[in-house]
């Protein structure tokens, strides 16, 4: 009853931000993407080689452009956009690598592109925590794209710890596939 | 794009809710009240009759007796007496016959009645009675508003406990929480909700396509920490619960996140990973300054004041997998405190005595609370996993409220200190989290 009494009584106040504070200018420009659907994930699926993501990305990442300056194989690897980890572990997988080098030859070819490396992690402990290895994971890749020669100024790490999985099964299977990196093309 | 809506309440004492809108705009439905589902209990519980108030007010009022009845026996301490099994119902001192309630087994009696003031609040009057002196041991009137008699019942409830096991009831304090709302097919909506103790009257602080994490309660219960993506990147925010007016405080590269107010509310410990990797930082909320407190490649994080407010706990993984650390601020050392207690160990939180620490301990795949005595170094699950996480204590040391992993999806549990007595807490739809219990209400 009371409730309903306050909603008779709502105020609404346009506000353009000010008091409510402030949108963070860290990489909010030009993005184009749409939220991932959470999918169901069935074991056998966590075997292939790395998982596209079911993200939209903008159209001009993979245009006519790449196809110039690449052959289709590569274009192909530029697919694979997510990269699993292994349970407590923020290292580099063997079975990623070539996709990774593909990543890095077309961004040090395209120097205007900018990625943002996003971190996950399964659900398993505290989320603070889980914050913190996302971000040691999307570190560890920026560190092996900059090994390759990828500038630094091309790429920008974010982390969503828990936040954002793909699968919502409490299940080994749910869990390998969101402890992953995702690269996010602007 | 993100859609933030803030929310302003002005919560026990009026009416009107005003709510302020950032960018997108639409009515806010109102908040579901999670709902309690007692599991256990203690059979050593004190034997208690509360017997139904008289309603002299004229109107149609909710049931006092039964909210008193509700809050004793959650706390698991309490066994009280159905009302058909009551053999006569006073609500005057001189209508009561002790051996009516003796020859039950009851030690302590509780009458009352309600009565309307000109002013439009009505006064509770109660009267605790030891049965077997026939003794009254405490009597009130506690005037409310008319639509504040829960707020009302809960402080009857506090009198009650306070008297008869001499510690602080917590009932008039309140819960802070997180839940997400999958239902829609679009995006998902996260809600910071404040409700009172048991539950009831939920009402969203914030709502917002992004998640938000990590709420903390201020000293004086008047504000919220809380970490929020609204901005894409993860942002310290501090909103005052009255007006509804939110700060951004910390943002910047890197994780901002993992807010806790010193004992005296002028600090916020936080988690910043700016300088290249995550560490723990203070920041002085009045001169707005940042002083780093750890040093070490590690992951530094989930920072918690000690109650004496002469260090920090917080998780690190600069030793075998995360565990607990111990920061004294005097002379800046720095001391582990899990040990033998496996490879993962985080999100310490003090009992509000500071002689334990309440923590999220993950042995082979199974996650679970375990307090940590201090002084003895023994530590002991209190709840059995395999995902339960976020645990803190009520702010009587009674209770330990946390979040668990179930078939109906996450939601909010609470465990005696004891461990014997566990409660679920429900939410209606979608999943809760992240239940941070506030301050006593004084």
């Amino acid at each position: 009853m009371r409730q309903l009494g306050r909603i008779a009584t709502i105020f609404i106040i346009f506000l353009s931000g000010t008091s409510c504070g402030m949108f963070s200018g860290e990489g909010s420009e030009g993005i184009v993407e749409k939220s991932l659907s959470p999918v169901n994930v069935s074991e056998a699926s966590v075997e292939t080689m790395g998982l596209a993501s079911a993200r939209e990305v903008s159209p001009e990442a993979l245009d006519g452009r790449l196809l110039d300056n690449y052959n289709g194989e590569t274009a192909s690897l530029l697919d694979i956009r997510v990269f699993q980890f292994a349970y407590d572990s923020s290292e580099i997988l063997e079975k990623h690598v070539a996709a990774i080098e593909g990543h890095a030859r077309y961004l040090i070819k395209n120097s205007n592109t900018r990625v943002i490396l996003e971190g996950h992690t399964d659900e398993r402990g505290s989320r603070e925590y889980n914050l913190a290895l996302g971000e040691r994971r999307a570190q560890s890749l920026q560190r092996r794209l900059s090994l390759l020669g990828v500038p630094e100024s091309q790429m920008s790490v974010i982390t969503y710890g828990e936040e954002r999985p793909i699968a919502l099964m409490h299940n080994e299977a749910a869990y390998a596939v969101n402890r992953r990196v995702e690269l996010v093309y602007r | 794009m993100s859609s933030t809506r803030c929310y302003n309440s002005r919560f026990s004492w009026t009416v009107a809710l005003m709510v302020s809108v950032c960018g997108l705009f639409s009515f806010e439905t109102i908040a579901e009240d999670l709902v309690i589902k007692i599991e256990k209990g203690v059979s050593t519980a004190l034997p208690i009759a509360i017997v139904p108030f008289e309603n002299n007010t004229g109107e149609s009022l909710i049931d006092v007796a039964a909210i008193v009845r509700n809050n004793l026996e959650r706390s698991g301490l309490f066994r009280s007496l159905p009302v058909y099994d009551m053999p006569a119902l006073p609500t005057a001192l001189e209508d009561v016959r002790t051996k009516n309630w003796t020859s039950l087994g009851i030690e302590n009696l509780v009458i009352g009645k309600l009565e309307k003031k000109n002013s439009g609040t009505v006064d509770i009057h109660f009267r605790l009675i030891d049965v077997y002196s026939g003794k009254q041991l405490l009597g009130y009137r506690i005037p409310v508003q008319s639509d504040d008699l829960r707020f009302g019942s809960h402080k009857v409830s506090d009198f009650i406990y306070e008297k008869l096991l001499d510690k602080p009831g917590a009932y008039t304090s309140l819960l802070a929480y997180i839940t997400v709302d999958r239902d829609s097919d679009i995006e998902k909506i996260y809600r910071l909700q404040v409700s009172d103790s048991d539950g009831h009257n939920a009402r969203t602080i914030l709502q917002s396509t992004e998640p938000i994490l990590s709420p903390a309660w201020s000293p004086d219960g008047k504000r919220l920490a809380y970490v929020s993506f609204e901005g894409r990147n993860s942002a310290v925010y501090i909103q005052d619960l009255a007006t509804g007016r939110r700060q951004r405080i910390i943002h910047g590269k890197g994780i901002n996140s993992s807010p806790t107010f010193s004992r005296d509310g002028k600090k916020l410990a936080v988690t910043l990973s700016r300088d290249g990797n995550p560490e723990i930082y203070l920041y002085d909320l009045k001169v707005k300054s940042l002083m780093r407190v750890t040093r070490h490649g590690a992951i530094d994080t989930e920072p918690a004041w000690a109650p004496d407010g002469r260090g920090l706990v917080f998780t690190s993984d600069r030793g075998d997998g995360p565990q607990i650390y111990y920061f004294n601020l005097a002379d800046n050392s720095i001391k582990r405190m899990t040990y033998n207690m496996g490879r993962y160990n985080t999100r310490a939180r003090y009992s509000p005595d500071g002689t334990k620490l309440v923590l999220v301990n993950g042995i082979q795949g199974i996650y679970r609370i375990v307090l940590l005595d201090l002084r003895t170094k023994i530590y002991e699950a209190v709840t059995i996993g395999e995902l339960d996480e976020s645990p803190s204590f009520s702010p009587n040391g009674a209770m330990i409220i946390y979040a668990t992993v179930t078939e109906e999806g996450s939601q909010l549990a609470a465990v005696s200190a004891d461990g014997f007595t566990k409660q679920k807490l429900v939410a209606q739809r979608g999943e809760v989290r992240e239940p941070v219990w506030g301050p006593l209400i004084r």
